[in-house]
């Protein structure tokens, strides 16, 4: 198991190296890089002293060389908005966005759950049909419009919750529950197809026949193994659930990492653009190793030594 | 297992009825042919929309602000979905925004199914070292959100239409290459395969006539999922300001707008909204239905 995880995350290194070749590449199609770091009314002296005091005369790829071993380290430079390091202003912002993220997830679980679960034991009952369909209907709605919806819903006409900014815990229920219904339908899908298919197995059919009650074989013996497959695709979810935190996080004035990122975007901050993107991707990278780690503690089967 | 008479088996073969099977299985599915509907008016309101428009979309008119749906107390009959901030008619012009959101998500998946087939090809037939690296670069791209990576690039390249369809084209191949290059290995060690190698032909001659043939159901699978998805995508990025801009009109534009009025006139950032869902959802039982028909393997549940 150790030396597998050792394994796990050597192979981080190379996604590593890809990341900062996309995020060099990203910085550079905006075009000149050097105009964004001086006043417009620069003479052209200052732009060319600014231009090699930051390297950006050199060849592409001795930038790229000079450059990666910064972006590892997590290290993108000066935000030209805040006039502070770009990383401590996105990490300021990371507990925000896992909240809501975090948050979302569990909204869809409780609605995933129980509705694949519901989905699976049906089977092509009127029931399982409309949740079938509900869920495609949440797979179709863009989230940012859902929450909208729920903001005119419930903070405009019948003004039960605040619809913007952070306070108690009210005002993370409407963005969170935007973004958990955004993914609920994904989970949902999963659940009831790994569902029906562990149902189908021949040591569910023993349970049943030697009389153990019916609520009991679902919850103990199949739903454990039915989960595994729903795991697998929690590294993709959370990409999922970052990328979903950006426009909600804009909805909702949620003070987030996304929000920071759309702004940072808007006044061509690149360093705080950079930092984001690495810090979320970053977040996914290690999602997915969790993900491949518990398998182990989800299936004994599985053997790390081999 | 009942062992059938010889003579009987030919007449158990024949198709029941003349009609193709992918008639047949739409005629089973009903779900599916409700997409298809739905999909055959998003077009033909794209392609045919300036004909039955009630009004001219962009036509401001002091008078006619903010006037609420037909059915409404306030409401006009000559304006079925109400009036804009601008007094114009909310209708039009999401007859008019249909066009790009078919432009966006036809041309930016067609340019995503061609890098990344391209890449899942490469990568799966000829394997070892360009396989590797190939993959490293899919599994890097899976890990940046693809909103995320849109917004950052269409932001510094700056907003426009011709921008967001590269854009969304150039981070959405990712799918398509995993796909194809699964795809890849499990045929490759096929005997066609190993035949087709024996008498000489070139590696693209197999990897074009005997290779993709066997992935082209997937592809068309998942490019129709791929374009709700796009869709989708336009509207959020255009609903941040970072997609098409005004006067282009479009459904994530006229959201953007009628948020600021939500307090008073509902319609606005209502409507959209439920366009933009109704095409996402007729794309996806249509791209579900072909799964179903085109590649039962693929099928779920």
């Amino acid at each position: 198991m150790i030396r597998y995880t050792l394994l796990r995350l050597i192979q981080l290194i190379p996604s590593l190296i890809g990341l900062s070749i996309i995020l060099f590449i990203l910085m550079r199609i905006g075009g000149d890089p050097v105009a964004h770091l001086v006043r417009p009314e620069a003479s052209p002296d200052e732009v060319a002293a600014v231009r090699a005091a930051y390297g950006f005369d050199r060849p592409l790829h001795e930038q790229y060389l000079s450059s990666i071993g910064r972006i590892l380290a997590g290290d993108f430079g000066e935000s030209v908005r805040f006039r502070s390091p770009a990383m401590p202003l996105v990490l300021e912002r990371l507990p925000a966005t896992l909240q809501l993220a975090l948050s979302a997830l569990v909204v869809a679980l409780l609605i995933a759950i129980p509705a694949g679960l519901i989905a699976a034991i049906f089977q092509n009952s009127p029931l399982d049909i409309t949740i079938t369909l509900t869920s495609t209907l949440g797979r179709a709605m863009p989230n940012y419009w859902l929450g909208i919806m729920l903001i005119l819903l419930f903070g405009v006409q019948l003004r039960w919750l605040p619809v913007s900014g952070t306070g108690d815990w009210r005002n993370l229920v409407l963005p969170a529950t935007t973004l958990g219904i955004g993914i609920a339908p994904a989970l949902s899908r999963l659940l009831r197809s790994s569902m029906i298919e562990v149902l189908r197995r021949e040591y569910v059919v023993t349970a049943r026949a030697k009389g153990l009650k019916e609520s009991l074989v679902v919850l103990r013996h199949a739903m454990r193994n039915a989960l595994i497959p729903f795991v697998t695709i929690f590294g993709l979810q959370m990409a999922w659930l970052l990328g979903g935190a950006v426009i909600v996080e804009e909805v909702f004035a949620w003070p987030g990492m996304g929000r920071l990122i759309y702004r940072s975007v808007q006044v061509r901050d690149l360093a705080v653009v950079q930092a984001g993107v690495f810090i979320f991707a970053l977040i996914v990278m290690i999602a997915n190793l969790l993900v491949d780690l518990s398998y182990a503690l989800l299936d004994p089967r599985i053997n790390y030594n081999d | 297992m009942k062992t059938v008479p010889a003579a009987s088996l030919p007449e158990i073969q024949r198709p029941r009825s003349a009609r193709p099977a992918w008639l047949r299985s739409l005629m089973r599915n009903s779900v599916g042919g409700v997409g298809l509907v739905i999909v055959a008016i998003v077009l033909i309101t794209a392609l045919a929309g300036p004909l039955f428009a009630p009004h001219d979309p962009a036509k401001l008119n002091v008078k006619t602000r903010y006037i609420p749906p037909a059915w409404s107390a306030e409401g006009d009959s000559r304006y079925l979905l109400g009036t804009d901030q601008l007094g114009r008619d909310v209708l039009s012009r999401l007859i008019y925004g249909a066009r790009v959101s078919v432009i966006v998500g036809l041309l930016g998946v067609s340019i995503s199914v061609l890098v990344g087939v391209t890449i899942g090809l490469t990568s799966g037939y000829i394997g070892g070292r360009v396989d590797n690296l190939l993959s490293r670069l899919v599994d890097t791209f899976m890990a940046i959100p693809f909103i995320i990576l849109a917004l950052a690039a269409v932001g510094f390249l700056g907003p426009g239409l011709f921008n967001l369809i590269i854009v969304l084209g150039l981070t959405g191949w990712v799918t398509f290459a995993r796909v194809v290059r699964g795809e890849v290995l499990a045929v490759k060690s096929m005997e066609y395969i190993t035949a087709a190698r024996t008498i000489g032909q070139s590696s693209w001659r197999i990897m074009l006539f005997h290779v993709l043939p066997n992935v082209t159901a997937s592809i068309i699978v998942l490019a129709t999922l791929q374009i709700a998805t796009v869709i989708i995508a336009e509207s959020s990025l255009s609903f941040l300001g970072m997609g098409v801009q005004p006067p282009t009109i479009t459904w994530g534009v006229m959201l953007s707008e009628g948020r600021n009025h939500l307090a008073t006139s509902w319609w606005l950032a209502t409507f959209p909204g439920v366009a933009i869902s109704l095409t996402a959802l007729g794309i996806i039982l249509m791209g579900d239905w072909l799964r179903d028909a085109l590649d039962p393997r693929l099928r779920q549940g």
